[in-house]
């Protein structure tokens, strides 16, 4: 053929269009979608969850210039400048702190929060939408409240470090990081700077710098920046209107929805014993074939009837799907109304949002957490795919429907999914 | 309890089947269209951009084309789509043949500017109305008329030298 013409160019694309795969394909396509949707809901937190909990991380953080909520958020060890410290010494006097925080990110709206915190260990932000979130640090727990969708999730057993930002800025050792930068003024008072140096790296990458100013008399903070990036795009993240020691209505930090909201509750407040049978410790996990004495395909009853009762079961999607909670073991069992027990996820505290212990168990070639990228693909060969975003690896086998999650080259997550049926 | 707070399966119920089928004719391999499916509902739920956009399904299927598109940028296909047995006569080697030029078609596509790309799979590879494109892309119907009109402009334009030159030394890689 010499050259097209619009016809056959058309023709083609309509034959294209005609293509279709087989109904069994879309089916497994689809319910494998659904299943990685959900298990990532059980291990991670939804878009609009994270961005509210961002919220609060960031904040906190910046608010700080040190903070422990992440670990991407520690400080630096090195030591400190004394006038930094006595900014953070006159925040030690304050029984509340208010202030607002405005990201700005290139090529979208800018987002304003306002954060509120307590002395007590009780912390708020409110979005510009009306949702807001508390959280309550002492007791693990974050209240979630979607205003737009009239919603709210209660998530029990939240992984948090036991700090209470209030007593930890009081406690602060003098030995961050900071360096003086000269003072200026900003709207009219006199502010000293400090640059302040974070540590660490997490799954978001390692913490961007942070500019400290503070009121030159009071030395309490008056402007907090931090720039960096967001999904790639550079942006810049501003605290300020910091109010100290205002009294905050008690009912803001009230862990009730209003009224009329749909209530949706998460996690376990507090994670059971470990079980004392030693046939259900140190569980082995079998691609294909299941976990233990559980394999793939049996119903709900049948795994509560070998494992015990789980410590929570919760119905996900539309289509009969439970997640069997057993993370005070270290695994989660997704099952199937049709096909039973469908993935299988051994998880590590560090890519759970709730509390979990570690999963101490091994796959059937003995990969445990913790084996590195080496290990597992000498013990199952080449992945089919393998994947890295910045500090994250995530190796694929599509054979074994076997996925396994790295941070730092640690695995810190395996997920198996029931055998696809033969085509 | 029902639990779905981004909306990603419910979009998954109902266009998942359409978007398995459209990755599936951009690709031309069943097992890329699955894993793309999933790639394109995870990367949705880590971006978050979904909940922000003013259409869904339109942002949906602009990004799996997006998807599909950079994937075939970065391989080439080597295994046909198995599809429904839609002529069962048709002999293999002619579904072969049948395979290469439609592989040649797709290939030139990922030429285009993703505008275009996203017009003419809505056109043809999805059978939409140009009310229901111009919608989607945010124009009106004459804007899309005369989109399409030149998105197969320039496909013929990117075809011509493939289809009339003899093929040079070295695969296409």
């Amino acid at each position: 053929m010499s050259d097209f013409h619009n016809d056959e160019l058309i023709r083609r694309l309509e034959r294209l269009g005609n293509l279709k795969p087989t109904p069994e394909a879309t089916r497994t396509a689809v319910e494998r979608v659904r299943l990685a949707l959900l298990q990532a809901r059980v291990t991670k937190l939804s878009s609009r969850r994270k961005i509210m909990l961002k919220r609060f991380a960031v904040a906190a953080a910046v608010l700080l210039g040190v903070g422990t909520l992440f670990a991407w958020l520690l400080p630096s060890p090195s030591s400190a400048r004394t006038a930094l410290a006595e900014v953070q010494a006159a925040m030690q006097s304050s029984h509340s702190v208010t202030c607002r925080q405005v990201t700005r990110i290139k090529g979208e709206p800018d987002e304003s929060v306002r954060m509120l915190i307590l002395g007590n260990g009780l912390w708020r932000t409110e979005g510009s939408d009306g949702s807001y979130t508390i959280m309550d640090i002492g007791k693990h727990r974050v209240l979630l409240v979607n205003s737009q969708k009239r919603e709210a999730t209660l998530v029990q057993g939240w992984n948090t470090p036991q700090v209470n930002l209030y007593e930890h800025v009081k406690n602060l050792p003098n030995d961050t990081s900071a360096k003086a930068l000269p003072g200026k003024k900003l709207n009219g008072k006199e502010v000293l700077g400090f640059v302040v140096k974070m540590a660490g790296s997490g799954p978001v990458g390692s913490p961007p710098d942070l500019t400290v100013w503070a009121d030159a008399k009071t030395r309490l903070p008056v402007r907090i920046e931090v720039e960096g990036k967001d999904d790639g795009k550079a942006g810049e993240i501003i605290v300020d209107d910091f109010v100290f020691d205002k009294e905050l209505d008690a009912k803001l930090f009230a862990f009730k929805p209003p009224a009329g909201y749909k209530l949706e509750t998460e996690g376990v407040a507090e994670l059971p014993a470990a079980p004392a049978d030693p046939q259900l410790k140190d569980l082995v996990v079998t691609p294909l074939v299941g976990i233990g004495p559980v394999k793939f395909g049996m119903s709900r009853p049948e795994v509560e009837r070998l494992l015990g009762k789980p410590d929570g079961v919760q119905e996900l999607g539309k289509n009969g799907y439970v997640d069997m909670n057993y993370g005070s073991r270290g695994y989660f069992i997704g099952v199937n109304k049709v096909y039973g027990v469908a993935m299988i996820s051994c998880v590590s505290q560090v890519e759970m949002a709730v509390r979990v212990r570690d999963f101490s168990g091994k796959t059937d070639k003995g990969i445990t957490l913790g084996a590195s990228t080496a290990d597992i693909i000498r013990a199952y060969g080449e992945p089919d795919s393998k994947k890295t975003n910045m500090d994250s690896s995530f190796l694929d086998y599509r054979k074994l429907d076997a996925h396994f999650s790295l941070f730092s080259d640690k695995l810190v997550h395996m997920m198996f999914n029931r055998p696809r049926p033969t085509k | 309890m029902i639990s779905d707070p981004d909306g990603l399966l419910s979009l998954l119920e109902m266009h998942g089947a359409e978007l398995h089928a459209l990755f599936a004719r951009l690709t031309m391999r069943t097992d890329v269209a699955e894993d793309l499916l999933q790639e394109l509902f995870l990367k949705l739920r880590r971006s978050g951009r979904l909940i922000r956009a003013d259409n869904r399904k339109a942002y949906l299927f602009r990004t799996a084309i997006h998807l599909a598109f950079d994937w075939r940028r970065a391989q080439r296909p080597t295994v046909p789509l198995r599809t429904e047995p839609a002529a069962p006569a048709e002999s293999s080697l002619k579904r072969l043949i049948d395979a290469e030029e439609l592989e040649q078609i797709l290939d030139a596509m990922s030429n285009l500017s993703e505008l275009n790309q996203q017009v003419l799979v809505l056109r043809y590879l999805q059978h939409l109305e140009y009310t229901e494109i111009a919608e989607q892309l945010g124009k009106t119907e004459h804007q899309v008329r005369g989109l399409c009109h030149k998105a197969l402009g320039q496909l013929r334009t990117i075809l011509r030298p493939a289809a009339s030159e003899p093929q040079k030394g070295g695969t296409q890689e």
